[in-house]
């Protein structure tokens, strides 16, 4: 007897299945040819693109996805898809949770509620898939007619598997919110309450934390995935193990969520349908919560800002002010929300005003407790084998190449990779390719001892000072966006790492003193990281590189050569560089290639190398005088045919730990300082008529005036002055080049400087 | 056998059934009267596992009915609300009820659309209130369910159609032995129908009992006399409720019509007939008989 009911439920749970699946073919139909249009279509689009170039072009890069098929249009849509569509489903396929009328049809179906859920839930779980399914078949087909070289069906599953457990984890909240709302409203609002309240309030606790607590935060941005994870779209772009964990996540909290609902539905009251959820639910209250914790959060922060306070304990309290104004905003309008008026407030007073005194009160308790703690989470000397810092070097680098991490990658068919760093080996499709890593490495005791200290005093310096929430820095730093990274690397293995993302002015100026020493040096210059057998060309410059000598060395010659640059960086008098005192006589620029594989196994750059050759540059003159090329570094002016003036704006878009302390270089510059320069060349034409200057005693005292003026190229610039540039024009082999120099508007004369002020500050205006 | 023991279900906080107990034999066609809000749909959908009570419990043929799908397939309960799935026609629905009740039987269901003046190719929510009422007991009656909740069942019927429900469920009682109950607020809409009657109040029965017996215990009379004579005259009957217009007097009487009649003649009336009882008018002198008033009940 049980064999049969047992099969005769089987058989309704199948007839209710379809019978949903029947009523909603037309949401079916249309939901496959939308995903059509954003999926599959923009990827044939891409691939007819790229047919005539035999995907000379196409790089894995330029689709994203972990087997490379989403155009930016489909990934943009697909996260709109992945929280939007789950909703809508689960809001049309329990509907009927929230009419009373429908309640009474489906309350008395000969079929138990577990298997009405189920059909339901399988139901959903079809109009959501199959159009991912199809879209996938028609990508794979594209792939196989076009010949996609990245085409990997393998990963394509993987693809899918990560879609379609992301859509069931957003099904499964919308279906849990649905079981327990009495009507549709209700459960949109849980639901959506629930796909980004938790994300936000995890995304926001190490901000809140950093400024209470512990003077650093463990994220460069609140939305970093590792908290946005929460967001089922987030973890859609993440890769490897990151990607498994959260996908491990999600699919055990979609079992979870799944086994509650069932519960739930099970023991749910169907007088529920229609009705508000007035009376008690947990569900209501922490929804409740998470709303009042992100608006408390949000009022704080105003209030910090807005109140005036000038000490650390006056925002404090204007912090709390705020986030009980936030607590008891939040919580009534959440009431009025979902009790449709404000009919309840009066009953609900007391639970309003238990939740928003203990948002406040635990947030007085962090303000007051965690203050002190902060230097806690700064790792022990002993315990660190390495710290990487996100800091630029000398030169103005801050992205290595490592020889550990190499490796050797084959062209496919129809396949010209051509944005890799990699190393072509002769005759072959076979690419030595190098990942680039970012940041400075430090292992040495003494450095890391040095740069604890530091992290100390930052911390120290931003218990004490004001700026307690990084909202009001001081002045001198109102333009300057400091993210300070530090990589702890420690011994047991583990790795810390840290965000600071202000910079108490003491710190700062430590850091970049400390950038100059010989440490510092050793471990991030091209000249101390690379290896004389790399050295493929050298050359040498005149002080205005207006002329280039290139250096026929043997191996021997290149070792004495990069032995005296590393020298002469050295012992170079870093303070007469800094404040600007130094001429510039010329300059050695030496090509790297990459190490080859059976050498040092650290870091390296590839590429152009450069070092100043200044009057302390004892080592490098001393090897020209013997090789008899000083002559080379002497400025010809006849080689000069034009020459220019303008200047730059300060305001440039690079970021580095130091910068108060700006690098100018050429590569520095922005589009935006070029639109500017741009300009100035306009205005020079018409006031002068002509934007270079070419006679012959202007460019003879503007090549004066280049070799005599202070190094620029990577010296100081102070904001307070402005900075002009010298374009020198020569004409090398028949075509007309250009080098520039960087100066202090002040070491023009007169009526340059004068003319270039003017429209400095004309422009401003 | 229907058996409600001690029920009670409470919304929030209201109570719509307060330790109620009935029961109700099978093949009979049971009217459950009262007044809004006086717990009959509420009893309906707990006896349909629509709800199931906070107290108490409530059993068909022995065996409790909340997710008894096999107990529930012989079930079907028509809500005083009807639902419809949005923009389905009758044959969908018809077809979706196919696939959930074992009993369906779509011979009868052609049969019944034959006899109902409703197109079943037509979309349900064209209909009128009364064409949807029909289209819902249709489908009910096509489910062949032993048995069958009706609530307010002939709500929004007209006369004919109240008629073509009528015989439909006791030809379904008659061939099948099912099982109806149905409720209404309108005593004079079950008298023709049911055999055992129930009034709800306040969430409990005050009263049930089988129409014949009712019926049997009362007769109404109407007799004149010239001249005419006083109520006080006749001592030998039990008069409940008497009207008198000069010589006519109209009284609803304890006992048999024949036995009254017969009483009377011994006073020469002019004439005497015996005249049909309204079962209102039953349940009134049954009422006040077990102390309530039936008027306070129903209006108060």
């Amino acid at each position: 007897m049980t064999t049969t009911t047992s099969s005769s439920d089987n058989r309704r749970f199948w007839n209710l299945y379809w019978q949903i699946i029947k009523r909603n073919k037309g949401v079916l139909f249309l939901s496959n040819f939308c995903m059509f249009l954003v999926f599959p279509l923009p990827f044939l689009f891409q691939m007819l693109q790229n047919r005539k170039r035999v995907f000379r072009e196409l790089s894995p890069r330029m689709l994203n996805g972990i087997s490379h098929i989403y155009t930016d249009l489909t990934t943009v849509c697909l996260f709109v898809i992945l929280i939007g569509f789950p909703l809508l489903v689960a809001g049309m396929l329990f509907r009927y949770l929230h009419d009373k009328k429908a309640a009474d049809v489906y309350g008395a179906l000969p079929i138990t509620r577990g298997r009405i859920l189920g059909a339901n839930w399988l139901a959903g779980t079809t109009i959501l898939s199959v159009p991912y399914l199809l879209s996938f078949l028609w990508v794979a087909l594209f792939s196989a007619v076009f010949r996609y070289p990245y085409f990997n069906l393998g990963l394509m599953f993987v693809d899918l598997g990560v879609t379609l457990v992301m859509l069931q984890a957003s099904f499964a909240i919308a279906v849990f919110c649905s079981i327990q709302a009495g009507t549709t409203f209700d459960s949109v609002f849980f639901a959506s309450v629930l796909h980004i309240g938790p994300a936000i309030v995890l995304s926001t606790l190490p901000s809140f934390w950093e400024v209470f607590a512990y003077s650093f935060s463990w994220t460069y941005s609140n939305f970093d995935p590792h908290w946005g994870a929460l967001l089922p779209y987030v973890t859609y772009i993440m890769e490897g193990g990151r990607l498994a964990f959260w996908i491990c996540f999600w699919a055990v909290l979609t079992g979870v969520l799944a086994f509650c609902s069932l519960k739930l539905y099970q023991r749910r009251k169907s007088e529920l349908s229609g009705n508000l959820m007035l009376h008690k639910s947990r569900l209501k209250g922490f929804v409740t919560l998470l709303i009042v914790w992100i608006c408390s959060i949000l009022f704080g922060a105003i209030f910090a800002n807005a109140l005036p306070s000038d000490t650390i304990l006056g925002e404090k309290l204007a912090y709390l002010l705020g986030t009980a104004v936030g607590a008891v905003v939040s919580c009534l309008v959440v009431e009025a929300i979902l009790a449709r008026g404000f009919s309840t407030m009066r009953r609900s007073y007391k639970r309003m005003g238990i939740l928003a005194g203990g948002v406040t009160i635990v947030t007085a308790l962090i303000i007051t407790v965690g203050a002190g703690f902060a230097e806690r989470w700064i790792p022990s000397l002993e315990s660190i084998e390495s710290i990487t810092l996100n800091s630029y070097n000398y030169n103005g680098n801050s992205i290595y190449l490592d020889q550990s991490t190499a490796y050797t990658y084959t062209l496919r068919e129809n396949e010209n990779i051509t944005d890799f760093v990699n190393d072509r080996r002769g005759g072959t499709r076979s690419y030595n390719h190098y990942p680039t890593t970012w940041g400075a490495q430090f292992s040495d005791t003494e450095q890391i001892a040095y740069l604890l200290e530091l992290c100390h005093k930052n911390v120290q310096a931003r218990q004490q000072e004001a700026g307690f929430l990084g909202l009001k820095q001081p002045a001198e730093y109102e333009n300057l966006s400091f993210v300070g990274r530090a990589i702890f690397r420690l011994k047991s293995g583990r790795t810390i790492t840290r965000y600071y993302n202000w910079a108490e002015p003491e710190t700062a100026e430590l850091l970049d003193k400390w950038r100059f020493s010989q440490g510092y040096l050793r471990s991030t210059s091209p000249l101390f990281l690379n290896q004389a057998e790399q050295i493929d060309e050298a050359a040498l410059w005149d002080g205005l590189l207006t002329e280039k000598y290139a250096l026929q060395l043997s191996d021997v010659q290149k070792e004495e050569l990069l032995d005296a640059m590393r020298q002469d960086l050295l012992q170079r008098d870093w303070g007469a560089y800094l404040a600007g005192q130094q001429q510039t006589l010329g300059y050695v620029t030496l090509l790297m290639n990459p190490p080859s594989p059976d050498q040092s196994s650290g870091r390296f750059f590839t590429g152009s190398a450069e070092l100043e050759i200044l009057p302390d540059s004892k080592n490098v003159l001393d090897l020209l005088g013997k090789w008899g090329l000083t002559e080379h570094l002497q400025t010809n002016p006849d080689r000069i045919t034009q020459v220019a003036y303008t200047n730059v704006r300060y305001s440039l878009s690079s970021q580095n730990l130091f910068d108060r302390y700006r690098l100018i270089r050429a590569s520095d510059v922005t589009s935006n300082d070029i639109l500017y320069e741009g300009s100035i060349f306009q205005k020079m034409d018409l006031a002068d008529g002509k934007a270079l200057l070419t006679d012959v005693r202007t460019i003879a005292l503007s090549a004066q005036i280049g070799e005599q003026a202070a190094v620029i190229p990577s010296g100081i610039v102070i904001p307070e002055d402005n900075l002009t540039i010298l374009f020198f024009y020569t004409d090398e082999l028949g075509e007309s080049s250009v080098t520039q120099r960087f100066l202090p508007l002040s070491k023009l004369p007169e009526k340059y400087r004068n003319s270039l002020q003017q429209e400095y500050e004309d422009i401003l205006q | 056998m229907i058996c409600a023991d001690k029920l009670v279900k409470r919304f929030e906080d209201k109570t719509a059934l307060e330790q109620m107990s009935a029961s109700i034999e099978k093949g009979s066609v049971y009217g459950l009267v009262g007044t809004n809000g006086s717990g009959k749909s509420t009893f309906l959908r707990l006896l349909a596992g629509v709800y199931y009570p906070d107290e108490g419990a409530i059993t068909i043929e022995g065996q409790p009915v909340f997710e008894n799908s096999r107990l529930k397939d012989r079930i079907f309960f028509v809500a005083d609300d009807l639902f419809f799935f949005p923009q389905s026609t009758m044959n969908q629905m018809a077809d979706f009820y196919a696939s959930l009740y074992g009993g369906w039987s779509w011979e009868r269901y052609k049969k019944l659309c034959s006899i109902f003046p409703i197109d079943p190719k037509h979309r349900i929510n064209t209909f009128s209130k009364g064409m949807q009422r029909q289209a819902a007991l249709v489908l009910g009656l096509s489910v062949q369910a032993d048995y069958l909740l009706l609530d307010e069942a002939f709500d929004g019927l007209d006369p004919v159609m109240r008629g073509a429900v009528r015989r439909l469920l006791a030809d379904d009682v008659a061939k099948r032995q099912a099982t109806v109950i149905i409720t209404s607020h309108n005593l004079r809409e079950l008298e023709d129908l049911c055999d055992h009657v129930g009034l709800l109040h306040q969430g409990r029965i005050i009263f049930t009992s089988e129409l014949d017996e009712l019926k049997l215990g009362f007769c109404k009379v109407q007799a004149a006399f010239r001249p005419a004579r006083e109520v006080t005259d006749f001592t030998g009957i039990t008069i409940m409720q008497y009207e008198q217009r000069g010589s006519l007097l109209s009284m609803v009487v304890r006992g048999n019509s024949q036995e009254v009649l017969q009483y009377l003649q011994q006073f020469d009336p002019v004439f005497a007939e015996a005249l049909p009882l309204t079962l209102e008018e039953v349940f009134v002198h049954e009422m006040e008989a077990v102390g309530y008033d039936y008027n306070n009940i129903i209006f108060g």
